[in-house]
């Protein structure tokens, strides 16, 4: 075989790679407008408050691990206690902080030490006290070592009485009816175990003790791009995965869970860092062996927004990380590949995460080597290269505002009109150069993740915490 | 060839593009015109609404100002004040969406082909009132969301045919018709107790006996006490959160002998039916309960007595001394004794014995 038939076998590859992927994309958007319209149809005119005074609504609890979050503790947990949903229990654990945290919480909500009622079902580091607020009794503080966020997780599904856990992170910004609209699909059906609501961005916007009063998207370009990828990730990729065979991502910022199938399964792992995506794996794969349907639905309408990176060496480390947390969970659960035993999750969804979330940065690079050489060689016409590229990049930007498009007709969370169509430029340049950064990361993650690198990094925080779970779906190739 | 098809792609992607901005941008500057255009004419239908409630009737002007309102503003403007309210306000709210015309409109969409259009006539109809002769037809409907907005429609609306129809319902497949047709006969609440025992005579379902207890009305106490005898499980648990609902002598020997029941759920049942019931001559069986295998009945039992008062909690404070280090745990945990307290060189690890190997 020769270096050019070579090269021209691998570019055909790479372009029928595309377009298989291409149209993938558009079968998702598809199906992402078909569930966002069965969802407006049902939420319109609906009397959400009813739930609130319900006898037979599921109770809930919010789990917020905390690490080191003396100066936003206190303004987090007030917002959560404030959070519509009947007889909510908040649920903070404190992970070991170095700081003030303990502290802080001890005089603001004046904590007391109890030993209250709780069975430690799953593993996780020693518990050093717990405490409940005598001046809000349905505050729940656990203070525990440090043993990283799963860790506090599954300390927080022990001591949580909820029928229903809602995960977050101690300064995820949760709207105050979010809870009520992110508990329907459990009414809906009992075999739903885990639901994902929308994760938007926060940079730019006005917050006022723990509530953002004014949405505004953000105007620095690095959060503005992201801004944008997030409404693509959640509005077309999450919610478009409930028709093809169910996701198997709810972030770790805002999820809800049935308490006991976690709790059954053993809650997460601790030698990961894709633990919220391997839990929902890992209930789901639980369930097909098990002959009984284990349901993740996403929901569009419950909203959290977080902070995102404003510097590219912080976003590097988050999204290197993001890949390893793939590439692991894959791995661990790689005999789910192409089995029918799984039914969708098998033979839809596990073989996109591989083929698509996990090797898409590896194909690109190699394609665009590839592309490089024939040009080179002059084997590739270039104005036909061009031509390819403008495609490919075209086809990035109108999904991505057609994506806008399906938020602005459903959801649309920014008030002003400027808000929303600021959304519009990141988009055009999101492929010029932050799409190939991505592509750099997160063959970085994959290289540490093969040699065995299984570390959270260093976040360093900027105005709120630095938000490291998020959608690691629906990037355009 | 391959390079005339790239152009056509372009070419169809930059069509697409186009549109998908027109429809992006002209949705926002039309949504923002539109709000804009509507908030203070919304304000004031508000406005003469609320005074109309408190006594002014609306006059003409206050009328064609509403009527002039798109319907799903005029719905949104009605619901939210007929959200709380009842009685004579609400019906005047109903008269009036009736003038407007939405609730001819309502009985239209009612009747619609599509699930969506059937479920948003029911709705309007929860939320302003009226559809007595439309909506029970959906108690039927082929779509859940439909039928379950046909079942809360119904809590509001307790006639016998409705509460009927409702407790037909709680045999329905899906969850969210069962979710809404209980909660639906507990805010009825005691008007439907008649028909619920008529019901549960026939057929004492888990998902009536669970409404039953929610209601606890003594006259279920004679079914409560034959379905504590139930070969199952499920049916005795509920059976005694039932009789622990409605109290009397008869229901507190009842749970007593569930306290001995081989299913742990009954007992845990039991125990708390027995502290709900304050009856504290079950302070000692309770007591004994500390002891039993099944974490959730020790908690139950453990809580039962704190809810006793004074004996249960004397019983509580003597367990923290018992040999079994599963009962003393529990009343520990109950009475909410930080850990220092008792063991005060030992309190991290106190913490972490509470799960102990035996529930």
């Amino acid at each position: 075989m020769t270096i050019a038939s070579f090269l021209s076998g691998l570019n055909w590859g790479i372009l029928f790679y595309f377009l298989a992927v291409n149209v993938f994309y558009l079968m998702l958007l598809g199906c992402a407008a078909l569930e966002m319209r069965r969802h407006l149809l049902r939420a319109r005119q609906e009397r959400r408050w009813r739930v609130l005074g319900s006898g037979v609504a599921p109770t809930l609890s919010v789990i917020a691990p905390a690490h080191n979050e003396a100066a936003t503790v206190a303004e987090s947990v007030r917002a959560l206690l404030t959070l519509e949903y009947p007889n909510l229990e908040v649920v903070l654990v404190n992970d070991g902080s170095g700081d003030d945290t303990l502290a802080v919480l001890e005089r603001e909500f004046e904590l007391a030490p109890i030993h209250p009622i709780y069975r430690r079902r799953i593993e996780h580091a020693d518990v050093r006290g717990l405490y409940r607020s005598s001046v809000k009794p349905n505050l729940v503080v656990v203070d525990k070592h440090n043993g990283g966020k799963a860790d506090a997780l599954n300390a927080g599904l022990n001591v949580a009485s909820g029928e229903l856990v809602c995960a977050i992170d101690a300064d995820t910004l949760i709207e105050p009816d979010a809870l009520l609209r992110m508990a329907r699909p459990f009414l809906h059906g009992s075999d739903v175990v885990a639901a994902g609501g929308t994760v938007r961005v926060v940079n730019g916007a006005n917050v006022k003790a723990g509530r953002v009063r004014v949405a505004r998207a953000p105007r620095h370009p690095l959060a503005g791009i992201q801004a944008v990828e997030y409404v693509r990730a959640f509005l077309f990729g999450r919610l478009g995965w409930n028709r093809l065979g169910g996701n198997l991502i709810i972030s770790g910022a805002f999820g809800l869970f049935r308490r006991e199938p976690v709790i059954a399964a053993g809650g997460y792992l601790h030698d990961t860092v894709g633990e919220d995506m391997e839990l929902v794996v890992r209930l789901r794969r639980q369930g097909a062996e098990r002959g009984t349907s284990q349901r993740v639905e996403f929901i569009p309408d419950p909203v959290a927004w977080t902070e995102v990176p404003e510097s590219l060496r912080v976003l590097g480390r988050q999204r290197d990380r993001w890949q390893r947390g793939l590439a692991d969970v894959l791995w661990r659960h790689r005999d789910v590949m192409l089995r029918p035993r799984y039914g969708a999750l098998g033979l839809v969804a596990f073989p996109y995460f591989v083929l698509v979330e996990l090797l898409a940065p590896l194909i690109e690079l190699v394609g665009l080597i590839g592309l490089s050489v024939a040009l080179a060689m002059g084997d590739v016409d270039g104005s036909f290269a061009l031509l390819f590229f403008l495609v490919a990049y075209g086809f990035g930007v109108l999904l991505t505002c057609l994506t806008l498009v399906l938020d602005e007709l459903s959801f649309p969370r920014y008030g002003q009109v400027r808000d929303r169509l600021v959304l519009v430029p990141w988009a055009v340049l999101e492929s010029l150069g932050y799409r190939q950064l991505t592509v750099y990361w997160r063959l970085r993650g994959l290289v540490k993740y093969l040699r065995g690198r299984k570390d959270w990094g260093v976040m360093t925080r900027t105005g709120f915490a630095v938000k490291e779970d998020l959608p690691r779906d629906g990037s355009a190739v | 060839m391959g390079e005339r098809l790239l152009v056509y792609i372009v070419v169809v992607e930059i069509a697409l593009l186009a549109i998908s901005l027109l429809v992006l941008i002209g949705h926002a500057v039309l949504l923002a015109a539109r709000q804009r255009r509507q908030r203070p004419r919304l304000a004031q239908a508000a406005r003469s609404l609320r005074a109309a409630l408190d006594g002014t009737p609306l006059d003409r002007d206050d009328l064609a100002a509403l009527a002039r309102l798109p319907p799903n503003a005029q719905i949104a403007v009605l619901g939210d004040l007929s959200t709380s309210l009842g009685g004579g306000d609400k019906h005047l709210l109903t008269g009036i969406a009736a003038d407007l015309g939405l609730l001819e409109k309502a009985e239209r969409w009612c009747s619609g082909r599509r699930w969506g259009t059937r479920l948003r006539g029911a709705r309007v109809f929860t939320v302003l009132g009226g559809g007595e002769t439309v909506v029970p037809r959906m108690f039927s409907d082929c779509r859940p969301e439909v039928r379950a907005q046909a079942a809360q429609w119904a809590g509001d609306h307790p006639e016998s045919d409705s509460i009927d129809r409702l407790l037909s319902m709680l045999a329905d497949p899906e969850t969210l018709c069962r979710f809404t047709v209980k909660d639906s006969l507990l805010r009825v609440g005691h008007v439907a107790a008649e028909p619920l025992l008529r019901f549960l005579e026939n057929d004492p379902t888990p998902e009536a006996l669970e409404v039953a207890a929610g209601i606890g009305d003594a006259r279920f106490l004679g079914i409560a006490l034959e379905c504590c005898r139930s070969p199952d499980a499920r049916s005795r648990a509920l059976a005694a959160a039932l009789t622990g609902s409605i109290g009397g002598a008869q229901a507190t020997d009842a749970l007593g002998a569930l306290l001995r029941d081989p299913d742990l759920n009954v007992r845990a049942a039991a125990a708390t039916g027995l502290g709900k019931l304050g009856h504290w001559p079950a302070a000692g069986a309770l007591a004994e309960r500390l002891h039993d295998s099944s974490w959730d009945v020790r908690r139950a039992a453990a809580l039962a007595l704190k809810a006793l008062g004074a004996p249960g909690m004397l019983l509580l404070r003597r367990a923290l001394s018992d040999r079994d280090r599963f009962a003393s745990d529990m009343a520990q945990q109950v009475l909410e004794i930080p850990d220092g307290r008792r063991h005060p060189r030992a309190r991290e690890s106190a913490v972490n014995v509470v799960s102990s190997a035996r529930g």
